[in-house]
């Protein structure tokens, strides 16, 4: 089941990896005792992250409105479901009820029959 | 009123044939409940696998949130006010029950995605389920077979001694009521086929979409815990740094971390393939309705995989 990448999804990908590439160079700078460098970058790496953010926060938004309606849909199947269930239920007490309707009418027949002798 | 034994044994014996026509005709097998077995107990690891990951996301979402705006409060100024005014939440015009925030955190953002999440899995956990119990081998069990039998059995010889068929033995009633039973399970066992072929055709497409969705949820997931694992691998990393002394705890803490990370890709790449493999394993049940000694790959590979998370994400809450 081939399934394409959406375009915020590469898009996030892509800052995900520029942001690491930043953090990198953060780190470096700290080790080169370049602190004000280091916040420089840092500064930059903080807009990526929040840019990533809120394109994570629309991904997830889209998703939920698109599992929302899905979930609709499986309840109904659901639902159908049961009713199939409780369909061959009917018919297994259609059965036992048979059973016992054929007890109730030996019952009838013994009583008709003790009404002639008598 | 009274019938002759021929007659009446004749009739029997029709009865007889009918009932084993029937038999060869439907030419029914038990269904074969194992595949449906396996693959609700896979949905089930699925959903729970996915609510462990996903909540890792959102607690190391939160966090990360709480330390940035403290740490921006702190700063005072009007970078201060701002992350405090956020956290301020609105009515909403027309809705007594809504509230609003003028910018939502990731972290909220996250625990709707999780939550979502948690219930589509669980509406295909119930439609797994579901089809289980459709599948049932003892949708009539043998105690009520074994009941209907004999309490038929009871009623055709009590029927025979008030209608005076003198001549049928207490084995040919045992016998018309064994095939009438039979009759009757031969019908159960076709109702329950037709209806669990119909369901799994008319609901393959919804479980493709669903499979689709599932895919884009664990590849949100995986982007989101990167960007999680990233701020807090920096974090770690920046106490091995000047002007901090580093330390073995520090580097500890790392490595820790860094496994950690691992195990989680590993649960969400997991889920995935989970969701990949769902629309086959689908399709495989309603190969197993039909033909029971059919190779089910593809329940197979969904069962394997809701194994490994099982183990996968009972690792991760033992640390």
């Amino acid at each position: 089941m081939p399934i394409a990448k959406g375009k915020k999804e590469a898009l996030v990908e892509y800052l995900l990896n520029i942001k690491r590439q930043g953090q990198r160079l953060e780190l470096s700078l700290r080790f080169r005792n370049k602190p004000s460098e280091a916040v420089q970058v840092r500064k930059s790496v903080d807009v990526l992250s929040d840019a990533v953010d809120d394109l994570l926060g629309a991904l997830m938004d889209a998703w939920a409105g698109k599992a929302d309606a899905l979930e609709a849909d499986f309840r109904s199947i659901n639902a159908r479901l049961q009713a199939s269930i409780r369909d061959i239920r009917a018919k297994i007490k259609v059965a036992e009820n048979v059973v016992k309707a054929i007890g109730l009418i030996d019952e009838a027949v013994d009583k008709a029959a003790a009404l002639l002798k008598a | 009123m009274c019938k002759s034994l021929p007659t009446f044994k004749l009739r029997a014996l029709s009865f007889l044939g009918f009932v084993v026509l029937q038999g060869i005709l439907s030419g029914c097998p038990p269904i074969q409940h194992q595949p449906f077995s396996e693959f609700a107990t896979s949905i089930q690891s699925l959903r729970d696998g996915a609510d462990e990951a996903l909540q890792i996301n959102y607690q190391w979402s939160r966090d990360r949130w709480l330390k940035k705006t403290m740490t921006t409060i702190a700063g005072g100024g009007n970078a201060a006010d701002e992350s405090v005014q956020q956290l301020l939440l609105d009515g909403v015009p027309g809705d007594p029950f809504g509230w609003q925030m003028p910018k939502e955190p990731l972290f909220m953002k996250t625990r709707r995605f999780r939550e979502g999440a948690h219930r589509l899995n669980t509406a295909l956990l119930d439609y797994a389920n579901l089809l289980k119990e459709l599948a049932q081998p003892d949708v009539l069990s043998e105690n009520q077979f074994t009941q209907l039998t004999s309490t038929l059995n009871a009623n055709v010889q009590s029927a025979a001694t008030s209608l005076k068929f003198e001549g049928m033995t207490k084995r040919d009633s045992a016998m018309i009521s064994l095939a009438a039973a039979e009759l009757f399970r031969q019908h159960i066992l076709n109702s329950q086929r037709s209806s669990l072929r119909k369901a799994i055709e008319e609901n393959q497409k919804s479980i493709e979409s669903l499979a689709k969705l599932g895919v884009e949820a664990t590849r949100i997931a995986a982007l989101h815990l990167r960007q999680e694992y990233e701020y807090r691998s920096l974090k770690t990393a920046l106490k091995l740094a000047p002007p901090n002394q580093p330390s073995t705890q520090s580097l500890e803490s790392l490595l820790q971390l860094n496994e950690r990370y691992i195990e989680l890709q590993s649960i969400l790449r997991t889920l995935h393939d989970t969701y990949i493999a769902l629309p086959g394993a689908h399709r495989e049940l309603a190969s197993a309705v039909a033909r029971p000694s059919l190779d089910l790959t593809w329940i197979r590979s969904v069962y394997e995989n809701g194994r490994r998370l099982q183990r996968l994400y009972q690792d991760l809450t033992e640390e």
